[in-house]
């Protein structure tokens, strides 16, 4: 099944990071929203079965949007991988409560994203 | 001293202070008057600097995917021509082959063999390994310049915080100020567009892989908690 990711963050130059580094790993289906809104309606026109997602959102943040999607029948199983600037612990226990599949922190490298990715895939595969 | 003498003398000092404060608090006034006419000042001037720097890294991340984009042409022109070559040597070499089966006389089945022997060592395929090891080495450094921009996105978050922090202090001073001037107390004035996008004033650009170390052992132990419920 081809994985489709969905980049969610409200940051243009991280938006172009994140796809310039999924397309070196060799993933080439796209998509992308600016907040968790965005990514709501984009998840329900243009689907996708692998959430990469910022925290920090004006509108809907990184948090609220994992929440709706493990909530919502038709997306719950989508994979999250979450990938932010925040550090702290409680942050990412926060995080996991809202029941990310992993946490990175910026900035990442192409090969801490691969890592991630293929860990995700390999204990829940895609959504 | 009598009382009403004390009384008197206390009057004249406070008079005396209140000669003395009342330009001081006009000086404080006027500082804070021109220091509040700056802030807005200072945070659309960082507003600017934001933009700026990501319109700056969403160019120089167009480049970068115009040079991988021709690198990547380039190396599947190499790879034709790297095949297109191997193809021909080999043809060469059959070729050779059937004309030195066909001649008997020495000197022309020693000019074959010399042909023969050049074609076949001739080690052109490590010089085309060593091309596309360079290819390679050269996208991942176009892929490095790509991550290093992250830190475009991790000052930003700075910037938009610090911005915050001077709006909070501009609100404040202007409620000030006219409390000082009108006696009234004013409700604070509207915050600027930036203050109500979260940001992560924290945010690090740093290599070292400490808060990621920290994240993995925290998902480990939560994933192992999970497990052991299930």
């Amino acid at each position: 099944m081809e994985i489709k990711f969905l980049i969610v963050d409200d940051s243009l130059t991280m938006r172009r990071i994140v796809i310039n580094a999924l397309k070196t790993l060799g993933y080439e289906s796209i998509v992308e929203a600016s907040d968790g809104k965005e990514a709501i309606m984009k998840l329900m026109t243009e689907g996708a079965n692998f959430v990469i997602t910022d925290w920090n959102m004006p509108e809907m943040n990184g948090l609220e949007l994992t929440r709706w999607i493990r909530s919502t029948p038709q997306f719950e199983n989508v994979p999250i991988l979450m990938v932010t600037t925040r550090g702290n612990k409680d942050d990412v226990i926060e995080a996991m409560k809202a029941r990310v599949n992993n946490y990175i922190v910026k900035p990442f490298t192409p090969q801490g994203l691969k890592e991630k990715i293929e860990q995700i895939l390999k204990t829940v595969g895609v959504g | 001293m009598e009382p009403q003498q004390n009384n008197e003398a206390i009057m004249k000092d406070v008079l005396q202070l209140l000669k003395e404060i009342v330009p001081l608090l006009e000086s404080v006034r006027h500082s804070i008057q021109e220091s509040t006419k700056h802030i807005p000042n200072a945070t659309e001037q960082l507003s600017k600097v934001s933009e700026a720097t990501e319109s700056a890294t969403v160019e120089i991340l167009d480049l970068i995917d115009v040079l991988s984009e021709q690198l990547t042409k380039l190396q599947e022109r190499v790879r034709t021509f790297q095949q297109s070559l191997q193809s021909s040597r080999a043809l060469v070499l059959e070729n050779l082959g059937t004309l030195r089966k066909a001649l008997t006389d020495s000197s022309q089945l020693h000019c074959i063999e010399s042909i023969e022997h050049y074609f076949t060592n001739q080690s052109l395929d490590a010089f085309f390994d060593e091309l596309h090891s360079i290819f390679e080495s050269t996208k991942m450094q176009y892929t490095s310049i790509a991550m290093a921009l992250q830190v475009q996105d991790i000052t930003n978050q700075q910037i938009v915080g610090v911005s915050q922090i001077i709006d909070i202090v501009y609100r404040h001073l202007a409620s000030a100020l006219h409390r000082f001037e009108h006696g009234v107390h004013e409700s604070l004035p509207p915050l600027d567009e930036h203050t109500d996008v979260v940001v992560d004033i924290n945010a690090q650009y740093t290599k070292s892989p400490k808060r990621q170390m920290t994240a993995d052992e925290i998902v480990q132990q939560w994933q192992e908690m999970q497990k052991r419920k299930q």
